[in-house]
């Protein structure tokens, strides 16, 4: 006997059981496509991130985020280090995420915290002693010498972080070892970015085999701005290429020759505006014997600095009458005079300050208020003699002046 | 008549199947054409095919081994790029009096340059350190390669 209840009782339990079957097929492929088009845009992303294109990379990441928020792949790719926000995404993923991924992400928000200056978790590897010298920098200790262990690679990402700050502690401090390990790995970890010709110009400086042509040329691949700034940020700390580096922060075209160098380098700090360092070019000029070029760098000099300078330049110079004239007030630049020595028709003393500068414009003479002619003056070295007329032998009051300055009045027997 | 349908029927099947061993592996293949210049290796011909096995991954790969690469050439546009697997991940490269030295040791795939001694830098996890005779695309021009950018292991190159 034939139950049609029990065959409706059949129908109903098929049709709930084919709704369930559909809707799990439903769910199922709605899964399937949100994975498909997540990793699409994770694909783009990362594709993009060769080519530099932020814009794509960030549009791509974000989508692929929201359609895998428990995948580190996807989020990770979208999260900004930076963001106090973001980092409590990171601790949301770190829940949520695979066994497998879970040390990445932590290394991921050691790095979020160390970067935004606080304590993180300690990370094991490499990874944990780059994130750990971050820590070291932002606390403002002195950058020292990073040592990774080969076992457990870094990750890209915290390398270049750590490396950059690592670099720029390291051009502060002008510690050369330093600054050539963090710019060769730079180099060696991203040639093509922007800067990048940079860090190649910062180790063609360090690298002592270097020629100064290739020195210029990897100077020529940098941009303006960039170069004259690491060139300016170099020649303190490279004193061997100081000069050239001088040359090239002010723009000095490479095939000037020697000999006209220095005048080339006067002139367009002279001519330019900005932070340069003119107190080394003046240094180079007094070193040359280039009094007229250091001179006329002066009015460029803080104003603060410009009395000292001109003293240093005129006591080099031995200009003690404009060194006097300009009223220098420092004991050791005043010129002092020996004890006289005479006998009849001669007498000899010796002119000096306490650093051992000489008068080398020469001095001025008078007898009893005669002016003794400039031919009659003899300078050898520090020692001035003065051949007396015989008309003047005698008492006489001598009186020795260096420009208008009179230096000694004294009662003689010539 | 319905023997003859069903051998034509066994005929056409065997047929696919002859076709789909012979082409598929076909179909995986990649050609050398835009950045052929990257590569000077006695024996590598421009526009031969050479297999790609897509299936490896960075732990795969060896010091040595031919790889694929892509090339972003802007507007979104990806060449191809040949070179040499010089680094795995934890190696450490420098370069020295302009060679390529992988630890410790001068590389041979890789041509001389006029970079500065620089390094040593340790291979970063999930990257390559790929090489090629001119270094214009490959890893001294570009960086360590990440998976990514990889496309595949070339199977037969020289």
């Amino acid at each position: 006997m034939r139950n049609p209840l029990g065959d409706l009782n059949v129908g109903v339990v098929l049709a709930a059981v084919g709704i369930v079957l559909f809707l799990v097929t439903l769910s199922i492929a709605w899964s399937s496509w949100n994975r498909w088009t997540g990793i699409a845009s994770i694909t783009t992303a990362r594709a993009r991130l060769l080519d530099g294109n932020d814009a794509v990379v960030k549009t791509r990441s974000t989508q692929a985020a929201r359609e895998l928020p428990k995948e580190a792949a996807a989020v990770l790719l979208d999260i900004d280090l930076t963001s106090p926000a973001d980092f409590t995404r990171l601790e949301a993923l770190e829940r949520t995420a695979a066994s497998r991924d879970v040390p990445l992400v932590r290394t991921a928000e050691a790095l979020s915290l160390a970067i935004r200056g606080k304590e993180p978790e300690k990370v094991g590897g490499s990874d944990g002693t780059l994130i750990a010298a971050l820590v070291d920098l932002n606390k403002g200790s002195p950058p020292h010498a990073i040592t990774l262990d080969k076992e457990s690679p870094p990750h890209h990402s915290v390398m270049v972080i750590v490396y950059a700050k690592q670099l720029q502690a390291a051009l502060l401090s002008g510690d050369r070892a330093l600054i050539k390990d963090a710019s060769g790995v730079l180099a060696l970890l991203m040639p093509a970015h922007p800067e990048g010709s940079a860090l190649a110009f910062i180790n063609a400086i360090l690298d002592p085999a270097m020629t100064t042509e290739l020195v210029s040329q990897a100077a020529s691949r940098t941009p303006d701005a960039l170069r004259q700034r690491v060139a300016r940020l170099m020649a303190p700390i490279v004193q061997e290429r100081s000069s050239d580096l001088m040359a090239i922060s002010l723009g000095i075209p490479s095939h000037t020759p020697a000999d006209q160098l220095l005048t080339a380098q006067v002139a367009a700090a002279v001519a330019q505006d900005g932070p340069i360092d003119r107190i080394a070019l003046v240094r180079r000029c007094l070193d040359g014997g280039r009094y007229d070029l250091a001179k006329s760098l002066l009015p460029k000099m803080p104003p603060e600095r410009q009395a000292e300078l001109r003293n240093i330049i005129m006591n080099q110079e031995g200009n003690l009458a404009e060194l006097i004239k300009a009223g220098a007030t420092d004991p050791a630049l005043k010129p002092r005079l020996s004890t006289l020595r005479c006998r009849p028709g001669f007498v000899a003393f010796h002119i000096s300050n306490d650093l051992g500068m000489i008068p080398k414009t020469g001095i001025e003479a008078s007898i009893n208020a005669q002016v003794v002619l400039k031919t009659a003056i003899q300078q050898n070295g520090s020692l001035f003699t003065i051949i007396v007329p015989p008309a003047q032998v005698g008492q006489a009051t001598l009186e020795v002046r260096v420009g208008d300055t009179v230096l000694a009045t004294k009662q003689v027997s010539l | 008549m319905d023997v003859l349908k069903q051998l034509l029927t066994y005929a056409f099947l065997l047929a696919l199947v002859w076709a789909g061993i012979t082409y598929l592996p076909r179909l995986s293949r990649v050609q050398l054409s835009v950045d052929y210049s990257e590569i000077n290796v006695p024996g590598v011909e421009e526009y031969k095919s050479y297999s790609l096995d897509r299936a490896a991954t960075i732990p795969m790969l060896r010091h040595g081994d031919a790889v694929c690469y892509r090339i972003a050439k802007g507007d979104d546009a990806m060449a191809n790029g040949f070179g040499y697997v010089a680094g795995v991940p934890g190696d450490l490269v420098q370069i020295t009096k302009g060679k390529v030295v992988v630890n410790g040791e001068v590389n041979r795939f890789s041509g001389d340059t006029l970079l500065a001694e620089v390094g040593p830098l340790i291979i970063p996890e999930n990257h390559v350190y790929v090489v090629t005779t001119h270094h214009n695309t490959d890893s001294v021009a570009r960086g360590p390669l990440p998976a990514a950018a990889l496309r595949g292991r070339v199977g037969d190159f020289p």
